[in-house]
């Protein structure tokens, strides 16, 4: 066959990246972004602990002055490293981002009127990343476990709420919810994907679910 | 930005559909604004730099994977590019991507030239006009491979992605004359190669 020079041109401007490729090209992109902007959110005071952090350094400080007189503080004094160490621990740098949710900082009960109590190492699980739960959601739905897709995706909507995938995991939702055959409410999912977001890489997709309006 | 404000609705609109539960953190616009800039980014300028990387020798897999380098390199500079110089910016850093895996690809002895899978095209396509694209891309890349890599670069960005040669000169770094006439030469070698082809 002969391919004149414009076929040759008019063929190489009309390759596309695949579908896949898009989606993690995505991901990939917006989690490296997020994670470069972490530094700064860690500025501002964002944990409701910021006030008990405050009070142990001047507890440490009032005591290591020999201030005797506030004696419940004087146990910080021993304490305090240890303290701001478990706080440390369990309020990780994702815990801290704006979009971590209320489930990422466990609750350490820190009460330093009771010394005896043991000092707080609570060191959370390892937490998925977004890039993680999508990867499993996407090999759960490609293995035909919809159901533990679905699961899979509560999990990632509860622990990122304002997470920087939202919406690859909501087309991940739609997909969870044709192959667990509840066309109707996927067809909702995708209209409502639609009207928030008109222009999104996923329309052609979405469209196609969606029907005809 | 629209995005943003989509943003704002479809977290409400989220916990409706979803039930996630209410968030405490409230939204922020700054991060939701910027992701949405940047997922629209990323979104226009992907095919772009997707093939301007398998013009530039990468096979489909590892263009694929340039790609990401190339757009995690961009955005870590993207505030100080004006949005009007984007794609010759892409373009220079591509070119470097593509430099580089290529070398590394020599290093390790790895063949370019094999076949790539098909890549995804809209379903509405022509089937045999998905081949015959193959098929003119596949003629396309043995030719380009060939070709000296100066006049490369410069055919790739000008001839195929229809760049300007302001845009070209920012991307190659290299002055306007001399796209000028790296073009003039590329297009001459290619037309040569191509009847070559046509005639064996």
């Amino acid at each position: 066959m002969k391919l004149s020079t414009n076929d040759l041109l008019r063929a190489a401007r009309a390759e596309r990246l695949s579908e896949q490729g898009r989606e993690r090209l995505l991901e990939a992109t917006l989690l490296a972004s997020a994670e470069s902007n972490v530094a700064p959110t860690l500025t501002p005071p964002r944990s409701g602990l910021w006030w008990l952090k405050l009070c142990i350094i001047v507890g440490g400080v009032s005591a290591t002055l020999g201030g005797a007189a506030i004696q419940p503080w004087g146990t910080a004094r021993t304490k305090a490293p240890h303290l701001l160490q478990g706080l440390h621990d369990a309020a990780p740098p994702e815990a801290l981002k704006e979009n971590a949710g209320p489930m990422d900082a466990p609750s350490a009960t820190i009460s330093p009127q009771h010394p005896s109590a043991p000092t707080v190492s609570v060191r959370p699980a390892p937490r998925k990343s977004e890039a993680e739960f999508l990867a499993s959601i996407r090999i759960q739905l490609k293995e035909g476990h919809a159901a533990a897709a679905s699961h899979e995706l509560s999990s990632y909507f509860a622990q990122y709420p304002h997470g920087q995938l939202q919406l690859e995991a909501r087309v991940l939702r739609v997909r969870a919810l044709q192959a667990a055959s509840n066309q109707a409410q996927a067809i909702e999912e995708a209209r409502a994907l639609l009207r928030t977001y008109p222009s999104n890489p996923y329309r052609m997709e979405l469209e196609q679910i969606a029907g005809p309006p | 930005m629209g995005a943003a404000l989509n943003d704002h609705v479809h977290l409400d609109e989220q916990q409706r559909t979803i039930g996630a539960p209410v968030a405490l953190v409230p939204a922020t616009p700054t991060r939701t604004t910027n992701a949405a800039a940047l997922r629209s980014f990323v979104e226009t300028h992907a095919d772009f730099v997707f093939r301007v990387l398998r013009r530039l020798g990468l096979p489909k897999d590892s263009a694929e994977d340039g790609a990401q380098k190339v757009f995690l390199i961009a955005t870590s500079k993207l505030t100080s590019i004006d949005p009007s110089r984007h794609r010759a910016f892409l373009a220079g850093i591509a070119s470097n991507v593509a430099l580089h895996a290529r070398r590394t690809f020599a290093r390790r002895r790895e063949d370019l030239t094999g076949d790539d899978t098909l890549t995804d095209r809209a379903n509405d396509d022509d089937p045999e006009q998905i081949l015959l694209d193959r098929e003119a891309r596949a003629t396309l890349d043995r030719l380009l491979a060939a070709m000296p890599e100066d006049l490369r670069e410069v055919f790739v960005l000008a001839e195929i992605e229809e760049l300007t040669m302001a845009e070209v000169a920012e991307a190659c770094s290299i002055p306007p004359g001399t796209v000028a006439s790296r073009l003039r030469r590329a297009r001459a070698w290619f037309e040569q190669a191509a009847r070559d082809v046509r005639s064996p």
